[in-house]
C-alpha cells in the first residue's frame, strides 16, 4: 500500500519538476535534460523524483514511442532481422508471473525444469509461462544474493536449455538481442563497454544518531528517507534491529552498513516509554537529497531496484523494463552471452556474463540443490494433475474445432467464397496446433505414469517443443 | 509548493487560450527527409540538397575504400573549414577512421536506411560496429571544467575539441582532458554559441606521457562530417561518458537512428544521459555529425548539436567568441482547439508551424498522441507540454470517417 502511494507521489514529483523547468524561462531551458552530471554546476531541478519509477501510464507512452517510431532502432522492421537469431533462445526464455503480473523473465538452464531468474523481483507463488504456451508452477529452490539470481524448479523434463557462449563476452559495438517468448525479440542493442564490476553502494536509513542510556536516540530524520517513510521521528530511541538489541551508535551504523540497499529491516524503538516496531527498506546513500543524475536516469522508464553490487556485468544499451530482467541475452548466433540482470539507467542495461554464472551453473549441475533430471513425489503429483486437466481442455478444444470445421466446410461448399476458405484454413491450423499439443501432453503423462518406459524413451536433453 | 502553483497557473493559462506551443516540419516521410536536408538561407532546392546528401554518402564510402585522400573528402564535406585548421599543423596525420575497413555496399544500404537490415547483414554489421567503436574511442575525451564534467571529441591532429556550449560554460577557462586510455592533457575553453549549444576546447599541453611534454605526436582525431546530409532512419553511433568519467571505463557506445534533422539539431534514439554532454554522434563511417546536448522524457528524445552549426561559425568558435542565448519557450505545435466541443477538435492551424507541416487540418479531431488516447483538448495540451522540442511523435486524427496517422515534430514556442 505504502509502495503504491509512494509511486504515484513520485510520478507527480517527476511531472512537477519538468513542469517547473518549462514554466521558468529565466532558468536554462535545457535544464531537464542538460547533460552535465548531477553533482555539477546547475542544480536546478528543484524537486527531482526521489524514486526511479515513473508513473506506469506515462512509461507505457515512452516505451511505445521508442518501439513504434518508423525510423527508430527498435522498430519492428529492425527487430525482425534478429528473429532467426533468437529462435532457439526464445524456447529457453520464460516469463515469470506472480499473480497476474509479469515480474521477471527467466532462463531455462536444464531440460529437467531448472530455471534462473532475477531474485529481487520475485514475489510469492511464481509461475513460468513458456514459449510453447505452457504455464507451470515454480518452486523457489535457492537464491544467490551475490548474483541476485533465484533458482526455480518447475515440474517438467522436456524444457529446452539455453545454449551458452562460453568464451569471452563480445566486444563493444557487437549486437545483443534480448529474446521474448514470441518470435520477435523484445529488444536489441549493442555492447556498450568492457565487462566491469559494479560496487554495492552504502545502505542507509536516513537518520542522525546519538547514544542514549537504553539504546540509540534519533536526533533527526532526513526528509524523504526510508526512516521517515517508516514513521520514525526525532527522539525515538532505537533498541533493536531485526530482533537483536543495539546499545550504541556504532553498533547500529555497522549493522546497517552490513546490509544492502533494498533490504528490509525491522526496528524496535521506544517512544514516550512505549515500545513499538516498524519495518523499513534501506536505500542507497545517493537516494537521499536531490540528484540531477538520478532524475535524468529516470527519464525514459523505471529502473531495477537492485542494480548494483555485481562482481562483473556486461553493459549494453538495449531498452528493457525491470520486469524483463532474468532472461537470456544472446549474440547474433543465438548463443547466450549472459542473463539480463538489471535495468540500470537511461542508457544502460546490465547482463551477468556467462563466466560469472558458470560456477553457479556448475553447482546446479552437481546436484547440490536436488538431483537433476528427476521430479520429487510432490512435484510429480502436481504435474500429473496439471497434465490431466490440460488433456481434458485440449480434448474439448479439438472436438469444438472439429465441429466448426465441419460447419465451415458445409458452408463453403454452398457459397464457394474465398473468405470462407480462409477461415477454414485458420481453423485447420488451430486444429493441428491443438492436436500436436495434445499429443505432447499425452506423451509427457505417459512418461510419468509408466516410469519404466521413461528411461528407455527419454533422450538425455529432452525434446525441444515445437516452435510456434 | 511554489513550483506546483506555477505549473497549475501555466496550465490553466494554456487551456484558457486553447492554444498550444509547438515548431516543425513533418508531413510525409519524403517531405520530412527533404526538409531535413534543406540548408538555411542558401536557397538550394530541397531535392537538390537531398541529392547532394547522396553524393556525399557515396564519396565517404569511396574514401573509406581507399579511393580518395582524406583531406579532400574532408574539404568536400564541410567547406574546408576544419580541414584548413587541421592541416595548419599536421597536414599528413590521418584521422582515426583512415584505417577502417571499407564499408561493403550492403551496409551502405542498411546504415543509410535504404532498406531494413536482414539476417544476412547482421554478422557484417556486428564486425563493423566493433571495429568502428575501437577506432573512434581514442578521439573521444572526458572534459573537466571547474566542477563540471562532460565529454568531447578531438577533430584535428593539433588538438581541437568539439563539445557543448553548456560544458564550456565560458571562454578561456582551464580544462582537464582525459583520453580513453586514461592519459591526460590540459586545455582551454574557446568559443561557444548558446543558441545552438556548440562549444570548442583546445588542448594546450600534454600530461602523463613521461618526462618529455614536448612530444608533438598528432592527437587521434575524427573527421567532421556533413550533418545536413543525414536522413531520418540513418544509423548512428553515440560515444561519451554518461554519468561522468569513471577511471577504467572507456567511452560508452550506444547505437541509434536519426529521427529528425534541422540545421541546428539532430534528434536520435541513441540514448544519452548526464555526462554525455559534448560527446560525439558519429555516422557509421566514423564522421562526427553531432554533439550531444540534451534529452527529453522519452527515450526517443536525444538531441545533438548538428555539426553544421559548428561549421557555420568555425572561426568565431576557434577565436573564443561567445554569443547567443539559450533557446526558451515551451514545446509548441501551433494549433487552437474548438471550445464548443469536448473532444480535441482543431479550430485553427498556424501556418508554417509543426501541426501545419505534419498535415493537421482544421476540423481534424486528435484521438491519439504518441500512443496515448486524447479525449479533450487539454489532454493534448498536457501531452505536448511533456515533450521536448525536436521530438518526433505519431498523431492519429479523425478526419470525417477516416483515421489518419501523421508524424509530428514538436517545435518550440517563439
Amino acid at each position: 500500500m505504502a509502495v503504491g502511494r509512494r509511486r504515484v507521489g513520485m510520478g507527480v514529483l517527476a511531472l512537477l519538476a519538468i513542469g517547473f523547468a518549462l514554466a521558468q524561462p529565466s532558468v536554462q531551458a535545457h535544464q531537464t535534460g542538460d547533460l552535465t552530471p548531477g553533482w555539477v554546476v546547475q542544480e536546478d531541478s528543484p524537486n527531482p523524483s526521489r524514486d526511479d519509477s515513473e508513473e506506469p501510464r506515462s512509461w507505457r507512452r515512452l516505451w511505445w514511442g521508442f518501439q513504434e517510431n518508423n525510423n527508430g532502432r527498435a522498430h519492428r522492421s529492425v527487430r525482425e532481422a534478429f528473429q532467426s537469431a533468437i529462435r532457439q533462445a526464445a524456447a529457453s526464455t520464460v516469463k515469470i508471473y506472480c499473480g497476474r503480473v509479469q515480474v521477471a523473465q527467466g532462463t531455462v538452464i536444464d531440460s529437467h525444469g531448472w530455471i534462473l531468474t532475477k531474485a529481487s523481483e520475485l514475489k510469492s507463488n511464481p509461475e513460468c509461462r513458456f514459449a510453447d504456451g505452457r504455464t507451470l508452477p515454480a518452486e523457489l529452490v535457492t537464491e544467490n544474493s551475490e548474483l541476485d539470481l533465484a533458482l526455480l524448479r518447475v515440474p517438467a523434463s522436456d524444457l529446452v536449455p539455453i545454449a551458452w557462449r562460453t568464451g569471452d563476452p563480445p566486444a563493444a559495438g557487437s549486437w545483443l538481442v534480448s529474446p521474448d517468448t514470441g518470435q520477435l525479440p523484445l529488444a536489441i542493442g549493442v555492447v556498450s563497454n568492457e565487462p566491469r564490476a559494479i560496487p554495492m553502494p552504502r545502505a542507509v536509513l536516513g537518520i542522525m544518531l546519538a547514544n542514549a542510556e537504553n539504546g540509540v536516540r534519533i536526533t533527526s530524520v532526513m526528509e524523504g528517507s526510508p526512516a521517515e517513510e517508516a514513521g520514525l521521528k526525532a527522539d525515538d530511541v532505537v533498541v533493536e534491529l531485526d530482533g537483536k538489541a543495539v546499545s550504541s551508535q556504532e553498533e547500529l551504523v555497522n549493522a546497517i552498513r552490513a546490509r544492502r540497499p533494498g533490504d528490509q529491516v525491522t526496528l524496535a524503538f521506544l517512544r514516550e516509554g512505549e515500545k513499538r516496531t516498524v519495518t523499513a527498506r534501506l536505500v542507497e546513500i545517493d537516494r537521499l537529497g536531490p540528484s540531477r543524475e538520478r532524475f535524468q536516469n529516470a527519464l525514459g522508464g523505471p529502473l531495477s531496484q537492485r542494480r548494483w553490487g555485481f562482481a562483473e556485468v556486461l553493459e549494453h544499451d538495449s531498452v528493457l523494463r525491470p520486469s524483463d530482467c532474468g532472461g537470456p541475452v544472446v549474440d547474433i548466433d543465438g548463443k547466450a552471452v549472459g542473463i539480463n540482470i538489471a535495468r540500470a539507467g537511461r542508457v544502460v542495461t546490465y547482463a551477468l556474463p556467462y563466466r560469472v554464472l558458470a560456477p553457479f551453473l556448475e553447482e546446479v549441475k552437481s546436484g547440490k540443490f536436488g538431483p537433476a533430471g528427476e521430479l520429487n513425489e510432490k512435484q510429480l503429483a502436481v504435474r500429473v494433475h496439471q497434465l490431466r486437466q490440460t488433456i481434458q481442455e485440449l480434448t474439448r478444444q479439438v472436438d469444438r474445432l472439429a465441429k466448426q470445421i465441419e460447419e465451415k466446410k458445409h458452408a463453403s461448399s454452398q457459397q464457394d467464397s474465398s473468405n470462407a476458405d480462409n477461415e477454414l484454413s485458420q481453423l485447420e491450423k488451430a486444429m493441428a496446433e491443438a492436436k500436436s499439443r495434445l499429443e505432447r501432453t499425452l506423451a509427457e503423462l505417459r512418461r510419468y505414469e509408466n516410469p519404466e518406459e521413461v528411461s528407455q524413451e527419454m533422450p538425455a536433453s529432452g525434446d525441444p517443443p515445437a516452435n510456434r | 509548493m511554489a513550483a506546483a502553483e506555477t505549473v497549475a497557473k501555466r496550465r490553466s493559462k494554456l487551456n484558457d487560450k486553447g492554444s498550444l506551443a509547438i515548431v516543425h516540419r513533418g508531413g510525409t516521410h519524403k517531405e520530412q527527409q527533404m526538409a531535413a536536408q534543406r540548408p538555411s538561407g542558401q536557397g538550394t532546392g530541397a531535392i537538390r540538397a537531398w541529392r547532394v546528401g547522396w553524393v556525399l554518402l557515396a564519396l565517404c564510402w569511396a574514401w573509406l575504400a581507399g579511393g580518395l585522400p582524406s583531406s579532400w573528402a574532408l574539404q568536400e564535406t564541410h567547406d574546408g573549414q576544419s580541414s584548413t585548421n587541421a592541416q595548419a599543423t599536421e597536414p599528413d596525420a590521418p584521422p582515426v577512421t583512415a584505417s577502417l575497413s571499407a564499408l561493403p555496399p550492403q551496409l551502405v544500404e542498411v546504415y543509410g536506411n535504404r532498406r531494413p537490415p536482414e539476417p544476412a547483414d547482421l554478422p557484417l554489421m556486428d564486425a563493423h560496429q566493433r571495429e568502428l567503436v575501437e577506432r573512434l574511442r581514442p578521439c573521444v575525451v572526458a572534459l573537466q571544467i571547474g566542477d563540471a564534467q562532460g565529454s568531447g571529441v578531438v577533430v584535428s591532429p593539433d588538438g581541437l575539441i568539439l563539445t557543448a556550449a553548456h560544458v564550456v560554460q565560458s571562454p578561456r577557462r582551464p580544462v582537464r582532458i582525459i583520453f580513453a586510455d586514461g592519459r591526460q592533457a590540459e586545455g582551454v575553453t574557446l568559443g561557444m554559441d548558446r543558441d545552438t549549444d556548440a562549444g570548442m576546447v583546445r588542448i594546450t599541453r600534454r600530461r602523463g606521457r613521461g618526462q618529455n611534454d614536448a612530444s608533438s605526436d598528432p592527437y587521434p582525431y575524427a573527421p567532421v562530417g556533413d550533418s545536413a546530409a543525414l536522413e531520418p532512419g540513418q544509423w548512428v553511433l553515440a560515444l561519451g561518458h554518461p554519468g561522468g568519467y569513471q577511471p577504467g571505463r572507456k567511452p560508452v557506445a550506444r547505437i541509434g537512428r536519426v529521427l529528425s534533422v534541422t540545421d541546428h539539431t539532430i534528434v536520435t534514439d541513441g540514448p544519452l544521459v548526464g555526462g554525455d554532454s559534448g560527446g560525439p554522434l558519429f555516422t557509421m563511417t566514423g564522421e562526427v555529425v553531432g554533439i550531444h546536448s540534451r534529452i527529453g522524457r522519452s527515450l526517443s528524445a536525444n538531441m545533438h548539436v548538428a555539426t553544421k552549426s559548428f561549421q557555420a561559425n568555425w572561426d568565431r568558435l576557434v577565436a573564443g567568441e561567445i554569443w547567443g542565448e539559450v533557446p526558451r519557450g515551451a514545446p509548441y505545435i501551433g494549433v487552437r482547439g474548438d471550445p464548443d466541443v469536448e473532444e480535441a477538435r482543431i479550430a485553427e492551424v498556424e501556418p508554417g508551424q509543426p501541426a501545419d507541416k505534419a498535415g493537421i487540418q482544421v476540423g481534424d479531431v486528435v484521438v491519439k498522441f504518441d500512443g496515448q488516447e486524447v479525449k479533450t483538448f487539454s489532454d493534448l495540451a498536457k501531452l505536448v507540454s511533456e515533450c521536448e522540442p525536436g521530438e518526433v511523435v505519431k498523431v492519429v486524427v479523425r478526419r470525417g470517417e477516416e483515421l489518419v496517422e501523421l508524424e509530428l515534430v514538436i517545435g518550440r514556442r517563439r
